[in-house]
């Protein structure tokens, strides 16, 4: 968004090769750190039984078995059930996400709104006071009657100040009031505006206020452990951090279908079936995550340069 | 700055103006509730009325709240107890498993979530009395006289007059074995495998020779298993009894002299078993990850697992068998010990109707069919018949055609606490056809204590008794686990506990403790 | 990052009266528009609020919510009698404030390097791999981390007995933990702060560093009299909203890489997971809403005297 540097005019100003060297070797080194660990998680999921008891978990397991992975798919109905919750809460709680943070920051960017200040500050005033854990448990089960109810999933956090005041500076600073001016001369109404105008030019905030939201809902386990009790509503994450717990979770409901064989797999060793499941609910994110990250590093400078 | 406080004045104006409208609706809503507990016995009067004309009961879902884990099945299971319900006393019913590593915190979160539950497992050792106290439970003395037949003609009455406070009787027990020991499980074939002898083991010390041979012979087994809150301090509880929830280390040592109440953590039993534990983590005799082990039944389940602490009453090893797949031993951890029945044995296993049920009354009748259905009460221990298991004779069971302990829709509920009464279970076709008769045997053997009947009632206390759980929740457990070393640690542990208040926890207890024996003579 | 938030509009507070009804029919869209997101935010932020009474009640479950006895403020002597009000507010202070400092250096610092690399596509990809922590839930990083540090772990099995170390039962250790948290805090997160920092460094003009140049400044002064100077009112801002919320902390990061070991809480236990396990454990609601007041309230006057402070340093730069 900003000028290039002419590149002949900087030949001239750029580091020495020796600390260029240096400092893509710190870099590797620190990659490697970053990706180690996922790569960890997923070889002790492929680590044999035997092993993993000589050797523990080691990212050369002397002996490789996919068994884990065979016997979690045999069982895959809860698996791809918690996907669904996930999924669904992502598309559901994305989209609404974004539509009410634009709904609230519109007007509050507006000149010709005259309470845009007091609605400004009664959003910011969420980020400085908030009322705790335990009144907002019992407002929501108690009062709302939602615990239970996979709606809990996306309502509460479907709004908050951090994005509605990204989404305001966004409009404050790149809808200039002439062009809605003359849309308004022009006879449309306020709403006709809204999705002919503010949403088209405002692709980079939805963007990044949408992966925010998005991201918020794909890692959220938190509404699960306060709100839903029934198993079948469980979200990937929450599968994971239950299955971290008790092994149990994942063994004590296959299929009775599995037959004879199950005594084997229920010898499984409990580590690598709590990896593989740290693998099937991480594999999705690396998978998408290239593609994404693009946008989100876009749209996250908008905000930081534009703010 | 200015324009700041105007703001602030502007929302704090609307903060308080929401603030006494919804005071004004919650208010009227939460009269309508209280209305309605006041006129229980009204609504209870009503429905007993009903009775008489016993068709006329409006359906209803029963809410139930139970320590199992969360089977594939259970959704056929809740179907057919629905179908039986709805014919015997027109409800339907949802029940709720949780097991090990959730039931204490989400009960907790259910409880003050406000939802309609009417049926509920809460044991005494998982914080009973303080809900008790919080007001959660109902009272059930007119219930039970109205709904409750089969329960009074059935249990024990020992029982009901256990989980009783201020002389009024807030859980159903369930009708089982009333006292336990302390002790372990052995996975026999192991035990013959060495030629292990157990019958001159006189004090869990006497295991050791063997956790070291299994230790050194049988790499890839863990001698010992433990997990959190699952560990050697089964041990002591054929010495030191809890007045209140686990983590709370109150209580008083069971004697035939006068009873005081202490902190059970500077007793002598426990100091000995908890050096012990140290010995065989240090040793390597309990797994290295007992601390972050939520749960050892999968360890046991894949048969790694030589020796485990355990509460022990006649035929545990043949329960267990089933669960488990392979043939158990079970020992004694004490030998040439007196076995008291405490209170707190007769309110391990107990069922309560939480405040917040629409109707007490179904749930109370629900809790009475526990002790007189035995179809009911066996579907929700074993599932359903030739599904889940097949009958082998009129009250012998076993696994359903192609079913086994490991594949099995339905198994591994902890039928004693399922509630009601355990005699009308089926029994396993590995267990002796008289395990009911040598449990009722079993039963009159325990030398009644002191104390029986008497329940600590923490209402004066119960803002300690909630931080003296956490401190022991978080605290104590790793000293019995054995990964800390008890003269280093407990100082500090110490020092926590009384900035909790536990002395003034003792003090009250043993006030009515005085108080209940003064009044007996 | 929301500095000028409505300077400009000021002076057109002062208003006839009666004007909130002919705004409401003038401006009836924006009412309309505002009506949904305003309710969620009564109900999701406002009606919470309210729920602070239960802090000063002796909560009882007939009486409920409302009609529950006043307890005054026992529930507030019993927590600081305790020894977990000092233990609570030590840690999640002296986190946050290890935090801010860490994730401020490190992020500015791999930032102006990336920036300097010759080669742009490695320092591209050297970015994305930074940053795929940051998409990772706590649930899985507790995975990762267990992964490494657990008895059979990647350092007890493998890196102890290359390097002839002792093996260490870290989750039984809370020495360690001070160091463990926020070198995995700085590891999941470190990522977003380096996109913003390189995002205001490509925003600074290069006429600058080309005068510099032609004034001879070596590349070490460009960053020191250039880049950095440009870059401070960002780090202020973040800085400050960091500061803001020091009493609060990642309930995920304490929560589930600790994996809740209570012979850890003396260095791992915050005041967001004190709340919770205040909840959980004891069950005493007039205890965890006592523990979420103190919060609530502290963490208010933190950013107040957060804001002014930023004020008196650098008045453009406050938030409000």
């Amino acid at each position: 968004m900003k000028t290039k540097p002419s590149k002949s005019s900087f030949q001239s100003n750029s580091i020495s090769h020796v600390s260029n060297a240096i400092f893509n070797a710190v870099f590797i080194i620190y990659c490697i750190v970053c990706l180690a660990p996922l790569l960890l998680v997923f070889m002790v999921s492929i680590t044999s039984e035997s092993s993993l008891v000589t050797n523990g978990y080691s990212f050369f397991p002397s002996e490789i078995s996919f068994s884990t992975y065979k016997y979690l798919f045999m069982d895959s109905e809860k698996l791809f059930r918690a996907y669904g919750i996930t999924i669904g809460a992502c598309i559901i709680g994305t989209f609404f996400s974004v539509l009410l943070t634009m709904m609230y920051a519109y007007p509050i960017s507006r000149k010709s709104f005259k309470y845009r200040n007091f609605f400004s500050f009664f959003m910011f005033f969420t980020m400085l006071f908030q009322g705790g854990l335990v009144p907002w448990y019992i407002l929501y089960t108690k009062y709302l009657h939602l615990q239970n109810n996979p709606a809990v999933l996306v309502i509460p956090a479907l709004l908050n100040a951090f994005n509605v005041l990204i989404m305001k500076t966004f409009f404050n600073t790149n809808l200039p009031d002439s062009i809605l001016e003359s849309a308004r001369i022009d006879g449309a109404s306020e709403f006709r505006i809204f999705y002919t105008i503010v949403v088209p030019l405002s692709t980079p905030a939805i963007a990044t206020v949408g992966l925010f939201a998005m991201l918020a809902y794909w890692n959220d386990w938190y509404l699960c452990l306060l709100f839903i009790n029934d198993a079948k509503y469980y979200n990937i994450q929450f599968s994971m951090y239950q299955a971290l717990r008790s092994v149990e979770f994942l063994t004590s409901s296959h299929a009775v279908s599995i037959g004879s064989t199950s005594s084997e797999l229920a010898k499984l060793p409990a580590e690598t079936l709590r990896m593989a499941m740290a693998i099937l609910g991480i594999g999705p994110i690396i998978f998408a995550y290239p593609f994404f990250q693009k946008y989100f590093i876009k749209g996250l400078t908008i905000g930081a340069v534009k703010g | 700055m200015n324009r700041m406080k105007k703001m602030g004045c502007i929302v704090f104006a609307l903060v308080f103006i929401c603030s006494v409208v919804l005071t004004g609706c919650g208010g009227s809503k939460d009269s309508t509730v209280s209305s309605s507990s006041n006129s229980q016995a009204s609504v209870a009067d009503s429905s007993a009325s009903a009775e008489s004309k016993a068709p006329e009961l409006k359906p209803y879902e029963l809410n139930c709240y139970f320590l199992a884990p969360q089977t594939k099945d259970l959704p056929l299971i809740q179907d057919e107890v629905s179908k039986l319900l709805t014919e015997k006393i027109n409800a339907t019913i949802k029940l709720n498993y949780f097991f090990w590593d959730s039931y204490q915190d989400k009960q907790k979160l259910v409880v003050a979530s406000g939802e309609k539950i009417d049926v509920m497992f809460s044991p005494s050792w998982w914080g009973w009395s303080t809900f008790v106290a919080q007001k959660a439970w109902l009272e059930l003395d007119d219930l039970l006289a109205q709904y409750g037949a089969d329960i009074t003609k059935n249990i024990n009455p020992a029982y009901l007059k256990a989980p009783v406070i201020n002389g009024k009787l807030y859980a159903i027990p369930t009708n089982k074995d009333m006292f336990g020991v302390g002790g372990v499980l052995v996975n026999k074939a192991l035990a013959e495998k060495y030629n292990f002898d157990f019958s001159n083991i006189k004090t869990p010390a006497d295991f050791e020779p063997m956790l070291k041979t299994i230790k050194e012979k049988e790499p890839g087994i863990v001698p010992f298993v433990s997990a959190q809150g699952d560990h050697a301090s089964y041990f002591t509880q054929d010495a030191l009894v809890h007045i209140s929830q686990t983590e709370v280390p109150v209580g008083y040592q069971k004697t035939d002299g006068d009873i005081k109440v202490v902190n059970l953590q500077e007793t002598p039993e426990y100091i000995n078993v908890i050096k012990m534990t140290r010995e065989w983590y240090n040793k390597g005799y309990i797994n290295k990850d007992v601390a972050t082990l939520k749960d050892s039944m999968p360890v046991k389940k894949a048969q790694k697992a030589f020796m485990w602490g355990e509460q022990l009453k006649p035929g545990k090893n043949d329960e267990m068998k089933a669960q488990l797949g392979y043939d158990l031993i079970q020992v004694n951890a004490y030998k040439d010990i007196p076995y008291y029945a405490t209170t707190g044995d007769l309110t391990n296993s107990m069922l309560v109707i939480p405040r917040t049920s629409e109707d007490p009354a179904r749930a109370m009748m629900f809790i009475n069919l526990l002790f007189n259905d035995k179809q009911i009460k066996n579907l929700l221990d074993w599932g359903i018949e030739n599904k889940h298991y097949k009958k082998i004779g009129e009250n012998q069971i076993d696994f359903a055609d192609g079913v086994t302990a490991d594949n099995s829709g339905y198994t591994g509920i902890a039928q004693w606490a399922m509630g009601g009464d355990q005699f009308l279970d089926y029994l396993w076709a590995n267990e002796s056809p008289d395990k009911w008769t040598k449990m009722k045997e079993f039963n009159e053997s325990a030398k009644p204590e002191k104390l029986l009947g008497w329940v600590y009632n923490p209402e004066a206390v119960k803002t300690e008794i909630a931080t003296l759980a956490t401190v022991g929740k978080n605290m104590g457990n790793p000293l019995n686990e054995g990964i800390v070393d008890y003269d280093k640690y407990y100082p500090k542990m110490k020092e926590s506990l009384e900035k909790a208040g536990i002395n003034k926890v003792c003090a009250d207890a043993q006030k009515q403790v005085d108080d209940f024996l003064a009044a007996k003579k | 990052m929301f500095t000028n938030v409505d300077t400009t509009l000021k002076p057109k507070l002062t208003k006839r009266p009666g004007g909130f009804l002919k705004e409401l029919v003038t401006n009836r869209a924006m009412f309309l528009m505002l009506l949904p997101p305003f309710i969620l935010v009564v109900i999701n932020y406002y009606l919470p609020m309210f729920g602070i009474i239960i802090a000063f009640k002796e909560f009882n479950y007939q009486d409920g919510f409302l009609h529950s006895p006043w307890s005054g403020i026992k529930n507030f002597e019993f927590l600081f009698k305790s020894d977990a009000a000092w233990r609570i507010t030590r840690n999640t202070i002296g986190y946050n404030l290890i935090f801010i400092v860490l994730n401020l250096f490190f992020a500015v610092t791999i930032a102006l390097i990336l920036n300097e690399l010759k080669n742009k596509v490695a320092a591209k990809l050297y970015q994305s791999v930074i940053f795929l922590p940051y998409f990772l839930s706590w649930v899985v990083v507790a995975y990762l981390v267990l992964a490494i540090l657990s008895p059979e772990g990647l350092y007890n099995k493998s890196i102890a007995p290359l390097l002839n170390l002792t093996a260490v039962d870290w989750y039984t250790q809370p020495q360690y933990w001070p160091f463990i948290l926020p070198f995995v805090n700085l590891w999941k997160n470190i990522g977003y702060g380096i996109v913003i920092y390189l995002a205001g460094i490509t925003g600074i003009d290069q006429e600058y560093y080309e005068a510099a140049v032609l004034d001879g400044a070596s590349k070490l002064q460009q960053i020191r009299s250039i880049t950095i100077p440009f870059l401070v009112p960002l780090m202020i801002v973040t800085t400050i909203m960091a500061l803001g919320n020091i009493f609060r902390s990642d309930f995920g990061l304490f929560y589930q890489v600790p994996m809740q070991q209570g012979l850890l809480q003396d260095t791992t236990d915050v005041l967001d997971t004190y709340i919770y396990n205040a909840l959980i454990y004891s069950g005493d609601l007039g205890m965890s809403s006592a523990a979420g007041f103190y919060q609530s309230i502290v963490g208010f006057f933190l950013v107040l005297f957060a804001n002014w402070s930023v004020g008196k340093i650098s008045a453009e730069n406050k938030i409000f």
